[in-house]
């Protein structure tokens, strides 16, 4: 299809034992554009990007780049040649600042040893002194790249680079007291450093807020402008179709089709991904809103490092309710989630579920009581994941007396709990409740047997925090749908989430955190997107201060937030008391 | 050329991995272990058949094995228990010599008939091994304090209690060693008849049946595992992880206890001065193999038995010098915990000549 691609992988095929990751993958990339590497979790997506980043070895296949064959064998290999990559998990290092994790693995040698002067740095051949003929010896210059290091290095050299781009980014900061975004801008940073031409970026929107990603996505234009090809991997429809020129869809193993982005509609794209028709809006019937069942005021809690995080909160819930909280990750989601699943003890405030207070009681009590609860990070603190699904199945559960058996635990009735949850949540690569490791489901798979967990007990409060994060289109909808279907038995639900989509599909009422309090209240019939995302990231509403919007767009905003204050107010008016408005 | 070494964590492990590591293993310890002897000019192969076949085909063999298995058994399942929860208990040790002192002390000083006297001994001795895991149980619970640490240096501390106690308040009155009186009969665990081995085995398989079942068949087990797996998602579920590290530590060290007597009311008769069994220590790569459950441990423990027994028959009947058998036992352990990563790694080695390649900057090459 392409004449001459600057990148072309073809035929790539890497089988892992029982598995082939990709089968006969043909992927190319033109030079200065965003090409989108888009598939469902276990679609091949990373494993075709560490071939070529060279962390594996293909069993069959060749990559070319820039027209010439490539034959990597580590990513020191790939980034010689040329290539970075922006991990999903970024691999900085805290405490050291933001220059020297741009040049950390540089092999930059110490000051003396240095030659670049190129980019009018003030270190380097003016202060060395250490005559010529030694710093241009090829020994002597790989002795010192080996064994000395250059931490010192240029921070007006990456200063200049940045301000290039655009990124602002305070380059002698330590990277720990910078956000998200500004990480991800280090590590887009670290790989322009080291001049690459092709830039993979491994669902960089994952962890950031729309705002940020708005951000990433103006950077990523810069640099595509500039020349560097990029491939923006993801299973998020709505970027693939924002961001990228075309977009290469990968099913089981193998190359589905590549499409130019302005032809086709996400859900086209969503079909080609999935293979079928995904249902993008779901069916949600109305539930006449029964007894409160969580009752929380005045909510104050701590995050780990001591810092208040909650300041206040008042949330209501209703039975058959689903409540959503919106806002911008480190406003208090985590903290919140916490504490109503008794998991954090709040400094200040009640918290009562079912009518019973439970303040300050263990966790053991909330759990009993009839809360469930997905927590944020499935891996760290939803399972254990070298333990079997059995053994992860039961875990809520497991006081019951069905599981009695004299003094012992029935661990045949365990097994055919689990079997159950696994059966009806549809977690798929389970062959043998017993013997499979939770740790070895996808993220998907994984996330339905939480939330299988969480559900089969029929509780009466569920705190599901970003249930869907991270899991591809497929489970999404399955998971969602099982929210509603246990709305309908009368569970309710606070659904934090940072997916706005999921909140508006989803939620009875949505509230708005920012800075530890909620800041707006609406229902998802009633809201502005625009003005709930002003409000997630502190927006109040007076001109002056409504976060980047140009003077114009300020009043309109503002306008609108009036108008939209009157519905928000009527709507208040009938969702009873302990409404979170302020 | 390029020797390039590929490390990847095996996604299964094939059940020949499995069974043959263990035999693949010690096979080349003792392959190792034989440069040694040859060097002493001991012939290998008589020495390893004393090691191994006669002391298990001879009576005086397998019961020294078995009476050696005892203690070993119940340290190594004192390491055991609380690594079930992710706690490292590396103190056995102490934790078996405050039970030694506790039961040597009820042995002498209570007079009651046997059949009260020795479970009195032996409840005491679990309680002192118990109480003493229990100060680091409750730092940890606590404070969060390292139980490595705390459960290592209260050793020291448990083994200047009894150095102190042999010379002074417990040391016997007649005669100047620094030693107890010997325990009197009704004190000294019996005789099992038909085996020749001190009743203390009965014990100690009776315990790890219990741990068994503690472990695979009951809530506390099921929480000990989980919270031995992930605390994090453990706590989030209810559980008292608090609770169970304090009940595995103190568990733990009460079985250390229980070696501790046994191993004075059935073997050495008396506390000395110089006890120093070294059990706990040796409980540590006992607990590690047999991690998977407590009858591993007790095979475990049970091979380390007859790497004792064997070792020193081996030095008595070849003139071995007793540090070479030292060294072949450390061997044998060394070869046994590393076998442990490449069963759970597999390693790609491969070596090639590398043609030209492009110039990538590199200068000098790797050596």
């Amino acid at each position: 299809m392409d004449e001459d691609p600057f990148l072309r992988m073809s035929g790539v095929r890497k089988e892992f034992p029982g598995v082939v990751a990709n089968d006969d993958v043909d992927f190319s990339v033109r030079r200065g554009e965003i090409h989108g590497l888009l598939g469902e979790n276990g679609a091949g997506k990373s494993t075709l990007m560490k071939v070529l980043y060279g962390l594996y070895d293909a069993d069959a296949g060749s990559v070319h780049l820039g027209g010439e064959p490539l034959d990597l064998d580590s990513p020191q290999d790939a980034i010689d040649r040329g290539i970075g990559m922006v991990h999903q998990h970024f691999k900085l290092i805290p405490r050291l600042s933001v220059a020297e994790n741009v040049v950390l693995g540089e092999r930059e040698p110490a000051g003396p040893f240095r030659e670049r002067s190129d980019t009018g740095s003030t270190t380097g051949d003016a202060d060395s002194w250490l005559p010529d003929s030694i710093r241009h010896n090829r020994v002597a210059r790989a002795l010192a790249e080996r064994f000395t290091i250059g931490l010192d290095a240029s921070a007006a050299e990456i200063e200049a680079l940045a301000d290039d781009y655009g990124f602002d980014v305070d380059v002698r900061a330590p990277v720990g007291e910078l956000d998200v975004g500004e990480r991800q801008r280090v590590e887009i940073l670290k790989a322009l450093y080291r001049d690459v031409d092709l830039l993979i970026l491994d669902e960089p929107t994952a962890v950031l807020t729309p705002a940020e990603a708005e951000r990433l996505f103006e950077t990523l234009r810069t640099l595509a402008d500039s020349g560097i090809s990029i491939i923006f991997i993801t299973h998020k429809l709505a970027e693939a179709t924002a961001i990228t020129d075309r977009v290469t869809v990968l099913r089981e193993g193998e190359t589905v089709g590549t499409v130019e982005t302005g032809s086709v509609d996400q859900a086209e794209l969503a079909r080609l991904m999935v293979g079928r028709e995904v249902l993008f809006s779901l069916d949600k019937e109305r539930v006449e809103p029964g007894d409160p069942v969580l009752d929380a005021s005045g909510l104050r809690a701590e995050d780990d490092r001591g810092i208040e995080a909650l300041s206040g909160i008042d949330l209501s819930v209703r039975a058959g309710e689903i409540v959503g909280i919106a806002g911008v990750s480190g406003n208090g989601q985590r903290e919140l989630a916490e504490a109503l699943a008794g998991v954090r003890d709040p400094t200040a405030g009640t918290i009562a579920v079912d009518g019973r207070d439970l303040t300050g009681e263990p966790t053991r009590a909330f759990v009993d009581g009839g809360v469930s609860f997905v927590p944020e990070d499935r891996h760290e603190y939803g399972c254990a994941e070298e333990l079997s699904v059995m053994h992860n199945a039961a875990l809520k559960e497991l006081r019951d007396d069905r599981f009695d058996d004299g003094p012992f635990l029935d661990y045949d009735e365990l097994e055919r709990y689990a079997e159950e949850i696994v059966d009806e949540f549809d977690v798929r690569g389970v062959h043998d409740v017993r013997e499979v490791p939770a740790g070895d489901l996808s993220g998907g798979n994984l996330q339905k047997l939480i939330l299988g967990r969480e559900l089969t007990r029929d509780p009466d409060l569920l705190v599901a925090h970003q249930p869907t994060r991270g899991v591809d289109v497929g489970a999404i909808e399955f998971l969602r749908e099982a929210i509603l279907d246990q709305r309908a038995e009368g569970t309710g639900t606070v659904l934090i989430s940072e997916d706005l989509d999921e909140l508006f599909d989803l939620s009875d009422r949505l509230l708005v955190i920012y800075e530890g309090e909620i800041v707006h209240e609406t229902t998802p019939e009633a809201a502005d997107r625009e003005r709930v995302g002003m409000r997630m990231t502190g927006g109040v509403g007076d001109g002056g201060s409504a976060a980047s919007s140009g003077g114009a767009d300020a009043d309109a905003a503002d306008r609108a937030m009036t108008d939209g204050g009157g519905v928000d107010a009527d709507g208040d008016a009938g969702e009873g008391p302990g409404g979170g408005h302020r | 050329m390029n020797l390039s070494v590929e490390l990847e964590a095996r996604e299964d492990v094939p059940a020949w991995l499995v069974y043959g590591t263990p035999v693949f293993t010690v096979v080349g310890a003792l392959a190792l272990s034989a440069v040694a002897l040859v060097a002493l000019s001991v012939n290998p192969v008589a020495a390893y058949g004393t090691m191994f076949v006669e002391t298990l085909t001879n009576p005086f063999g397998l019961r020294q094995t078995a009476t050696r298995t005892v203690p070993l058994a119940l340290t190594g399942l004192a390491v055991y228990l609380p690594l079930r929860a992710g706690l490292w208990n590396v103190g056995a040790e102490g934790q078996l010599y405050m039970g030694a002192i506790v039961g040597t002390w009820i042995g002498i000083n209570v007079s009651l008939p046997m059949v009260a006297l020795i479970p009195l001994a032996i409840l005491g001795a679990g309680v002192a091994g118990g109480l003493w895991a229990g100060i680091p149980a409750y730092l940890r619970a606590k404070w969060d304090v390292n139980e490595i640490i705390t459960t290592l240096l209260l050793t020291f501390v448990a083994v200047q209690i009894a150095s102190y106690l042999v010379r002074g308040p417990m040391q016997a009155p007649t005669g100047s060693f620094a030693q107890t009186e010997i325990l009197p009969a009704n004190a000294q665990l019996p005789t099992l008849p038909w085996f020749n081995v001190h009743a203390g085995i009965l014990v100690a398989l009776a315990v790890v049946v219990v741990i068994s079942l503690l472990i695979n068949h009951t809530r506390l087990g099921y929480q000990i595992t989980f919270i031995g797996a992930n605390h994090q998602a453990a706590a989030q579920a209810g559980m008292n992880k608090r609770a169970v590290y304090v009940f595995v530590l103190v568990v733990g060290g009460a079985l250390a206890g229980l070696a501790g007597i046994s191993e004075i009311s059935g073997v050495q008769t008396r506390l000395r001065a110089f006890f120093e069994p070294g059990y706990g220590y040796t409980a540590i790569p006992i607990a590690l193999l047999g991690r998977n459950g407590a009858f591993r441990v007790l095979l475990a423990a049970l091979f380390f038995a007859v790497i004792f027994v064997g070792g020193s028959s081996m030095g008595v009947t070849l003139g071995v010098p007793a540090a070479i058998v030292d060294v072949i036992q450390a061997l044998i352990i060394l070869f046994l915990i590393t076998a442990e990563f490449f069963k759970s790694y597999s390693i790609d080695m491969t070596l090639r000549r590398r043609t030209d390649r492009p110039n990538t900057g590199r200068v000098g090459g790797d050596t």
